[in-house]
């Protein structure tokens, strides 16, 4: 007869007591089951939205300390900074102005004939900065491919209001068009000021200014995308909603734009003329980690000339972060109280079903029997019951921790977003922050407040909070239940074999 | 060859404050196989720390005890309780939700002693030999009287075919009429298994059956001879 043997007579013989010692474990490992599936489902819901999300740092003019010497941002500078280990994708957009022949623009009270200007908002991502951000939606078609990107090739997404009023489908043409003028045959005519010096008013002949070249640069249409109105509070307090100045934007790769405008630059320069072409490049970089951002704006500072700053919306994870943190900071107390408890439980319940064993150990030291042979019996007795009460644990305590925290996850995010919206907290909607300066462009007011297109709201947390048993989970749940079951056993067994068997026994 | 167990200048004490209170002071004896020792005493005398030294459920303070002439501490208290000697309580100490077959059998199962092949029918013979038949050694132990309790102890202490049997007070709490048949059981595996049996009690009824009777005062032994049958 082998310990283990003995060791299972044993649990077989005294099922009460086995019973409980099972029942204890099993209460108990569910608490800890429950509170560790509920800490590390915490801990990827958070880690899955901040990868979803990502913080993004922003290139921003500061208008108080911008000079004439302030460059615009260039594509070298983005590149550069992009190149930061902490980065973990950047964006940038060129946008430029152009007429497009027979296109009209679309405005949601008066329109014109004749051809329009839009503003064409290159991208360097196969997903689009506004689209991200939600403020565009792909209706039709597609967006542009990786190689697309990389040949730079002369793709368009345009708006469907635009296309509708074109008579434009996926497939079609735009043909943008660049006049490049020789301003200097032109002759003004000086008024004498009451003053010493001349102020140059009307050109006299010529009255037009020669035209050096007319470029012509097709595009062709691969996407069709709908744009979100915009909302805003009127003079007198109504919200307004109109539509939105993307409607007038025509998206391609940077790389299409570039060329364009490099084609201009080589014919002004040939013929010696100013070209008189201003872009505007918008850059966005996705950092790794939120905590990474101050990190990132000191390690960078160096890239920006003055003038332009470097901007984030960190500041909009904290009403995700915070209510997070606070049951995360609940689930890990409870934890750690659980496994303090269940020690200390187990210990004193192991310790009370080791005294009745107290005389058995006795008597098989008085036998002869190996300590160590006593000690695997034992450990086997307990061990086995506490195998089969932390396994059925780490199902049933993720099953009680899914439904319990769930419920405690969604009424602190209700609450965290109440306490915003009363308190009034500066926090940066995300569609403020992507690629959009395209939107200043507009001849609209400026929105006062936008809705939440890119911000988490608590149906997207939700979504992503599974308590799902993931190996780590599981293991740490068996290292924990099994771990605190081993000590315990451990302790009282050793105090008893301590002794001589004339102690346990006379 | 030498004695079966040799008690050499044994001492066992209580440290009390700065004294030390004896129990056993300089106590040295021989044991013989094949015959059956009483050591008789009243009550603290030291009966059970005495039997405990010897069946190495204790240390002694000072002093040796022999087996076959070689000291206990050599052969290690472990090996010598396993493979050396059986002891016999007085409140059986048997597992208490085991058969007593299989307390039997643990004992077995402990031992590097040589035992016959089939140790579950060995253990029902002995079980036989001290009046347990096998209705009865298929029972749990608990569900035994205090008689036939101490019978399966002394059937365990016997299982792992070893010389020296010690027993503190194995009819301490049993009648008369099942003291005999106890006595008897200790007496026939002295006399005809030739083996060392050394019985604590203050029962004169079992010192009058013991080959050597030994009384324990005041810390020493006193030799009261043989009692001729
Ligand atoms: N832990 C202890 N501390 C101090 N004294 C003790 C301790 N254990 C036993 N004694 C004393 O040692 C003496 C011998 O005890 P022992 O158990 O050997 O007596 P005994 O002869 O077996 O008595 P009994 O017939 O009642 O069983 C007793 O006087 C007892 O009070
Ligand atoms: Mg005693």
């Amino acid at each position: 007869m082998n310990v283990f043997k003995r060791g299972l007579i044993s649990i077989v013989r005294r099922p009460g007591k086995s019973a409980i010692l099972f029942i204890l474990i099993l209460v108990l490992s569910n608490i800890i089951a429950g509170a560790i599936s509920v800490k590390n489902a915490l801990v990827n819901t958070e880690n899955a939205i901040l990868e979803k999300m990502g913080v993004e740092v922003t290139i921003e003019y500061n208008w108080l300390d911008i000079t004439d010497a302030t460059p615009s941002i260039t594509p070298e500078m983005v590149e550069t900074i992009g190149q930061s280990e902490y980065v973990k994708e950047y964006d940038y957009s060129t946008t430029y102005y152009m007429e497009a022949r027979g296109v009209k623009n679309y405005y949601s009270d008066y329109y014109y004939d004749g051809n329009g200007s839009f503003t064409i908002t290159g991208g360097r991502n196969t997903t689009l900065q506004d689209v991200r951000s939600g403020d565009i939606t792909i209706k039709e078609g597609r967006t542009y491919t990786r190689e697309e990107i990389e040949s730079g090739a002369p793709v368009l997404l345009i708006s469907d209001k635009v296309a509708q009023l074109n008579d434009l489908s996926v497939g079609s043409s735009v043909t943008f068009l660049y006049t490049l003028y020789d301003y200097s045959d032109i002759v003004y005519r000086k008024y004498a000021a009451e003053g010493d010096f001349d102020i140059p008013v009307l050109p006299i002949e010529p009255w037009e200014p020669k035209v050096i070249k007319t470029f012509e640069f097709e595009f062709k249409i691969i996407g069709i995308f709908s744009a979100k109105p915009m909302r805003y509070t009127d003079w007198n307090g109504n919200i307004v909603e109109t539509d939105s100045p993307l409607l007038n934007t025509f998206y391609t790769v940077n790389k299409a734009i570039n060329a364009c405008i490099n084609e201009i630059r080589k014919e002004a320069q040939a013929a010696g003329v100013p070209d008189n072409i201003y872009i505007n490049t918008a850059a966005v970089f996705i950092l790794k980690h939120p905590d990474y951002v101050e990190l990132f704006e000191s390690q960078n500072k160096q890239h920006l000339p003055k003038g332009l700053v470097f901007k984030n919306n960190a500041k909009s994870f904290e009403s995700i972060r915070t209510p997070m943190a606070n049951v995360e900071w609940i689930a890990e107390i409870v934890m750690w109280v659980a496994v303090g408890a269940t020690v200390l439980i187990i210990s004193l319940l192991v310790t009370l079903f080791l005294r009745d064993r107290r005389h058995e150990m006795g008597i098989y030291l008085a036998l002869g029997a190996r300590k160590g042979a006593i000690v695997t019996q034992i450990l086997t007795e307990v061990l086995v019951v506490a195998l089969i009460a932390v396994t059925l644990s780490v199902f049933t305590g993720n099953l009680l921790a899914s439904n319990m925290s769930a419920t405690m996850l969604e009424n602190q995010l209700t609450e965290e977003q109440k306490n915003e919206t009363d308190g009034g907290r500066d926090v940066i909607p995300f569609s403020d922050i992507g690629i959009s300066s395209s939107k200043s462009i507009g001849i609209l007011p400026v929105p006062i407040e936008e809705e939440d297109t890119g911000r988490i709201t608590t149906e997207d947390v939700m979504e992503m909070y599974k308590v799902r048993l993931d190996l780590k989970t599981v293991l740490f749940i068996y290292l924990i239940g099994m771990g605190s079951v081993l000590i315990s056993t451990l302790v009282p067994i050793i105090y008893t074999l301590r002794l001589k068997p004339r102690q346990i026994l006379m | 060859m030498p004695n079966i167990l040799s008690v050499r200048n044994l001492n066992y004490y209580y440290q009390d404050g700065d004294t030390r209170r004896f129990i056993l002071r300089d106590v040295s004896y021989d044991f013989e196989r094949g015959r059956f020792y009483v050591i008789l005493g009243e009550s603290g005398s030291g009966k059970t720390t005495f039997l405990s030294m010897i069946a190495a459920l204790d240390t002694p303070k000072s002093g040796e005890i022999l087996f076959e002439g070689v000291d206990i501490r050599r052969i290690g208290y472990e090996n010598y309780r396993r493979n050396k000697a059986g002891m016999v309580f007085q409140s059986y100490n048997l597992i208490p939700y085991m058969t007593a077959v299989e307390n039997v059998l643990v004992a077995m199962s402990i031992t590097q002693n040589k035992l016959p092949a089939d140790k579950k029918e060995t253990a029902y013979n002995l079980l036989q030999y001290v009046g347990i038949d096998k209705a009865k050694a298929n029972r749990t132990v608990n569900k035994l009287s205090g008689g036939e309790q101490q019978r399966v102890a002394i059937a365990r202490a016997v299982a792992t075919d070893v010389d020296l049997i010690l027993a503190d007070e194995p009819t301490g709490n049993l009648d008369e009429e099942t003291e005999a048949g106890i006595v008897e059981i200790f007496k026939s595996l002295a006399h005809d298994y030739n083996k060392c049996v050394i019985v604590v009690t203050h029962s004169s009824e079992i010192a009058a059956q013991a080959d050597e009777v030994i009384r324990l005062k005041k810390g020493v032994f006193l030799n009261d001879g043989q009692f001729s049958g």
